[in-house]
């Protein structure tokens, strides 16, 4: 198990569990990114700046800064 | 009459459903105690007119975004007919759970799944019938954009339409919790909906190989602004020029002519104060219609949200969005149009830090007081580096005020963003929404700005005695500010002048010194000393950009108070900043 923003790229993965405040919970579940859901990890900006997730058909930018809290498996 | 909503989550095509059901008929308006604006449309629906409402997108009926808390509001303080639902059919994994929660809310609700071409694309397996057994409630697959499914579509409404219920309000305490309704979302989904196993790789994908790539994404970016920003001037300035010339032609040829009978001062009221106005508002119009129709190209592709990937990094430092930096760079071409763009920024915080910095990127009409005054204050090989470094001082300031304000206007750090696949714009869609806005804005400019022309006018006419005017007099109340700057008294009305449009600024200081156009430069240099001249140009560039803008700003942040913060802070900067720049070359010297 390893948090998100330690994800290797181009990698599909399991969401484990969100160590995340109620409000910040709601925003990233409304992205499909709640627990049991398969996601892959497509892209990561230079310098720091956001990740690229695939949940189901929806692709989103989601900031490392967030991303250390997501709990996540490599799925086979 | 009867009052339907559009609901959904952001980017579902809400607003091009809106436009296909209500077309030019449209309003884009105040409502009582929100701080956004919204629009609505009257259609005529199963025999009945319907008032149409175009609500902001939300994720989540419980959450506390700034357009969740709109929407509650709005959805408690005002009763419904029905709710329209609009849901990308590719995404039902993440959309129905607010399905749930409108439905628990008990109002009447259709659902309409939108996006069907990206859907059957996908190879998406979905049984409407099925879902709308298990949901209870009509459910039609359109595309809003090539209208599929419409039969079907304005039959369910037609059908809402006619109904005789009472409207009623929605029962936010029945709303189920984020986990529950993603639970029922999920059995509702069993069986009726269904990914493929593998998605199919579109074109998307190939061209964010490009336009995201690691180190050739922000050069094209880069591209892509110079790109914009010119189109919008090679458009724009022509068109505006057009207007303007029309304007002054009706001016001279007619205006002149009618008011010629009235007495002086009221000829001089009603031409440089009124008529200079609304002329100042008018020629507005056409950089704000282009700009808005290439920002709804950039956004509605979907380009903003790669925009906003590229700069993330260094725009979360200072306490922005990526979109921010778009809406930044814009503003060196017109800081209006900017600021009305900010609202694509849905954060109201993040929103108003962005304009608070929008108004320090030097604008092309103080680009044109700059080139004059650095035209004749330094040698030609000089200039364009005294234009650099006022580009680079503007930067600098903007920089400065996100640092000191990013706390007082922190957004929240959970921030997400959907990248929508590249997606083709609407042209009418495109048109309708440009035609709002620049409505909306000139109905609130004009009066806004009427009213600062007019009392510019009032102070450079009333007389103060000794043939002196009250502007006279303002120059030598202002003394104490005006002297450590090495601001001349006189210049006082120039300054006040450029408060309302830096356009007229060179105009007004010929005006000053009684020379025509042609001779302002050698006046200038007669008058003002070198270090004078470089601080009043200095001060010119940071202090406020011009009445438009701050009308801008009243109008999207909808706060007095949040507009003159932005007034009194570019002001006092302008004054520190020309202060240090002033003494310092007088401790040189
Ligand atoms: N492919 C496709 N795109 C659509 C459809 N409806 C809307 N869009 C596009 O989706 C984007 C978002 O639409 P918009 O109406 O602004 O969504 P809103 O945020 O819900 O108001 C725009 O680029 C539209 O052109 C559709 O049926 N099919
Ligand atoms: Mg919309």
């Amino acid at each position: 198990m390893l948090s998100l923003d330690k994800f290797p790229l181009g990698c599909k993965g399991v969401v484990d569990s969100l160590e995340l405040s109620d409000e910040a919970f709601r925003r990233v579940a409304a992205f499909g990114l709640i627990p049991g859901s398969r996601f892959s990890l497509s892209r990561r900006a230079p310098f720091g700046g956001p990740l690229v997730l695939e949940v189901g058909c929806t692709r989103f930018l989601l900031r490392r800064s967030l991303a250390r809290f997501i709990q996540v498996k490599v799925a086979e | 009459m009867k009052r339907f909503a559009l609901i959904g989550l952001p980017n579902t095509g809400k607003s091009t459903l809106f436009n296909r059901l209500t077309g030019m008929s449209q309003r884009v308006g105040n409502w009582p105690g929100l701080t956004v604006d919204l629009t609505s449309a009257r259609v005529l629906l199963g025999g009945s007119m319907v008032e149409l409402v175009d609500l902001p997108g939300v994720n989540d009926l419980t959450g506390y975004t700034d357009d969740e808390a709109v929407v509650r509001d709005v959805l408690m303080s005002t009763a419904f007919d029905a709710v329209v639902l609009v849901l990308n059919a590719a995404q039902l994994d993440r959309q129905l759970p607010l399905a749930m929660q409108i439905l628990a809310s008990g109002l009447p609700a259709v659902v309409v799944l939108n996006m069907a071409d990206e859907a059957r694309l996908m190879g998406i397996k979905l049984d409407v019938d099925a879902l709308q057994h298990k949901l209870g409630v009509s459910v039609a697959l359109v595309s809003a954009k090539r209208m599929e499914g419409w039969p079907r579509l304005m039959d369910m409404l037609n059908r809402q339409a006619s109904g005789t219920e009472p409207a009623v309000h929605a029962q936010l305490d029945k709303v189920p919790e984020t986990q529950e309704a993603i639970a029922l979302a999920h059995a509702c989904l069993q069986g009726v909906w269904s990914l493929p196993p593998v998605l199919p790789v579109g074109q998307t994908e190939k061209v964010d190989a490009w336009l995201m790539h690691p180190w050739l994404g922000l050069p094209l970016f880069f591209g892509f602004m110079a790109l914009l920003f010119n189109l919008t001037y090679q458009i724009g300035t022509p068109l505006q020029d057009l207007v303007g010339s029309g304007l002054d032609w009706f001016k001279e040829a007619a205006l002149g002519h009618w008011l010629a009978p009235l007495p002086a001062i009221v000829q001089s009221l009603l031409l440089d104060g009124i008529w200079q106005g609304v002329s100042t508002v008018l020629t507005f119009a056409p950089i704000l219609f282009v700009f808005f129709i290439l920002m709804a190209m950039v956004e509605d592709s979907g380009y903003l949200a790669r925009a906003a990937y590229l700069t993330d990094a260094f725009m979360a430092r200072l306490g922005l969005d990526g979109r921010g930096f778009v809406m930044q760079l814009m503003g060196f071409g017109c800081n209006v149009p900017a600021i009305l763009g900010t609202r694509v920024m849905r954060e109201r915080k993040q929103r108003l830090l962005t304009m608070l910095i929008i108004p320090f990127s030097l604008c092309s009409a103080r680009l044109q007081v700059v080139v004059f005054f650095s035209g004749i204050l330094f040698r030609p090989q000089q200039a364009p580096w005294v234009l650099l470094l006022l580009y680079l001082l503007s930067f600098a300031v903007a920089i400065f005020t996100a640092w000191v304000f990013k706390h007082r206007y922190r957004g929240n750090e959970a921030f997400l963003l959907e990248l929508p696949p590249y997606r083709l714009p609407g042209l009418r869609h495109m048109l309708i929404r440009a035609t709002g806005e620049v409505r909306a804005f000139l109905e609130l400019a004009s009066s806004f700005i009427l009213m600062g022309v007019v009392l510019v006018w009032l102070v450079s006419h009333i007389p103060a005695g000794h043939d002196k005017t009250l502007a006279d007099m303002l120059g030598s109340v202002m003394a104490p500010v005006l002297d450590p700057i090495g601001i001349r008294h006189e210049l006082a009305v120039a300054l006040l002048v450029g408060f309302v449009a830096k356009e007229i600024l060179l105009g007004g200081l010929a005006v000053i010194y009684g020379v025509p156009e042609a001779g302002l430069g050698a006046a200038l240099l007669h008058h003002l000393d070198w270090a004078s001249a470089m601080s009043f140009l200095i001060f010119t560039l940071i202090y406020v950009p011009c009445l438009s803008t701050v009308a801008a700003i009243r109008r999207e942040s909808k706060s007095r108070a949040f507009t003159a913060l932005s007034v009194v802070w570019s002001v006092l900067l302008a004054w520190v900043i020309a202060f240090v720049f002033y003494q310092g070359v007088h401790a040189l010297r």
